[in-house]
């Protein structure tokens, strides 16, 4: 951890730093729009009158420019080797809801029928292969691939109760509203 | 696995041609739209959204866990979670921010499981309980060296400076300025109140504009 100097002993004062901290954070929020219409009011006439307040707020700016054009780093490796091992997991791993899959309408009663027994094998061994406390859907993981033979497609609910927090898998968020989408059009 | 298109009922009787879906013709959005057809997004259309986000990916990783060398796995693993619920993602316009969330769950599990297995004398360990290791930067008045710098080399300060940032800081100025998340949103993650995400966005700045001051007063 570096530890950077007080900047403030250059020319400002205890009082005026504290002065300075609490301006600072208001502008910084100003910047956000996570202020008030009060706090707002404030800043907005700092801005008109405080050439320090004015100096920061064209740094800030800057700042914030420069984060968001900031070019991505090196990649660790090609986007190609990416795909290719996120297939073989996602095969490897085949999550139940792949195994549900999305041809079951084509299927004639009969076959529908037959799944259902071989669905309800496959819910007898997998519940033996999960372990209860570990729930989480890269236990798949562990699960020898079942031979569906296309007859999967009856299991339409998992075998283990997912999680649900905000969503069905831990980690990923229900669809929750985001600021500055605008820049998906890259 | 099956490359057939998934056709809907109403049309089925129609025979609808099953041309393949060009995936690199398509806009952003519905690039996303494809990948929501069906239980499962079909494996072209797939690779190509890795393609088009795979540095938007690796962008919030590095910024997170920027001394972390096993991000291509987290990265891998993000990409997991995208294929197995983006059928289920509501809002296809807000895919960007859906991802940069699911990086962020991740690198915090992640971050968790590192701290558990960490030793209690680990220098990490204080850095995300305490607000006071940063220290406010100010308005400092040291002038700027002569020469002009690149921009290349202001991006590396800039990498460089963030990199430096005690954890707590680095993490939530990233979520605030390269994910763009709300003030609130960000306290919901890091689950810390309002005003210290306020607080440490605005010292995380004040650190970074001070280092960085001789590129920012420029032009």
């Amino acid at each position: 951890m570096s530890s950077q100097g007080h900047s403030e002993s250059n020319s400002h004062g205890d009082s005026l730093h504290e002065t300075s901290k609490d301006r600072f954070e208001l502008l910084s929020a100003y910047l956000d729009g996570e202020v008030t219409a009060t706090e707002r009011r404030q800043v907005e006439e700092w801005l008109a009158n405080d050439p320090t307040v004015q100096q920061l707020h064209a740094r800030l700016l800057k700042l914030r420019q420069a984060f968001r054009s900031i070019p991505a780093p090196a990649p660790s490796q090609p986007v190609e080797a990416t795909i290719d091992q996120v297939f073989a997991n996602i095969e490897r791993r085949p999550s139940l809801s792949v195994v549900r899959g999305g041809n079951t309408r084509r299927f004639a009663l009969p076959m529908g029928i037959a799944a259902m027994f071989v669905g309800a094998i496959s819910v007898f061994s997998l519940n033996r292969l999960y372990s209860p406390s570990a729930p989480q859907p890269v236990a798949v993981q562990q699960v020898e691939p079942v031979e569906t033979g296309g007859l999967m497609v009856a299991l339409d609910q998992p075998v283990v109760a997912m999680p649900q927090a905000d969503s069905s898998e831990p980690g990923v968020p229900a669809n929750k509203p985001f600021e500055r989408d605008d820049r998906d059009a890259q | 696995m099956s490359q057939s298109l998934p056709v809907s009922w109403s049309s089925v009787e129609v025979a609808v041609p099953q041309t393949p879906v060009q995936a690199e013709k398509l806009s952003n959005y519905d690039l996303v739209l494809q990948c929501q057809v069906g239980h499962r997004p079909e494996k072209a259309v797939f690779a190509e959204l890795m393609r088009r986000y795979q540095s938007h990916v690796d962008k919030v990783l590095y910024h997170l866990a920027p001394d972390w060398q096993d991000r291509a796995d987290l990265a891998q693993e993000v990409w997991i979670r995208v294929y197995r619920n983006i059928p289920r993602l509501n809002e296809p316009v807000k895919f960007r921010g859906w991802l940069s969330r699911i990086a962020t769950n991740l690198f915090y599990d992640e971050l968790r499981k590192r701290k558990r297995n960490s030793s209690p004398l680990s220098l990490d360990a204080p850095l995300s309980l305490e607000d006071g290791e940063l220290d406010w930067e100010i308005a400092a008045e040291t002038p700027g060296p002569d020469e002009d710098l690149s921009t290349r080399e202001f991006y590396d300060q800039l990498n460089d400076a963030i990199a430096d940032l005690p954890e707590v800081f680095r993490t939530t100025i990233v979520l605030r300025e390269i994910e763009g998340m709300a003030y609130e949103e960000i306290a919901e993650i890091t689950g810390v109140s309002l005003g210290t995400v306020k607080s440490r966005i605005a010292r995380a700045r004040s650190r970074l504009q001070a280092q960085l001051q001789q590129y920012l007063d420029g032009k």
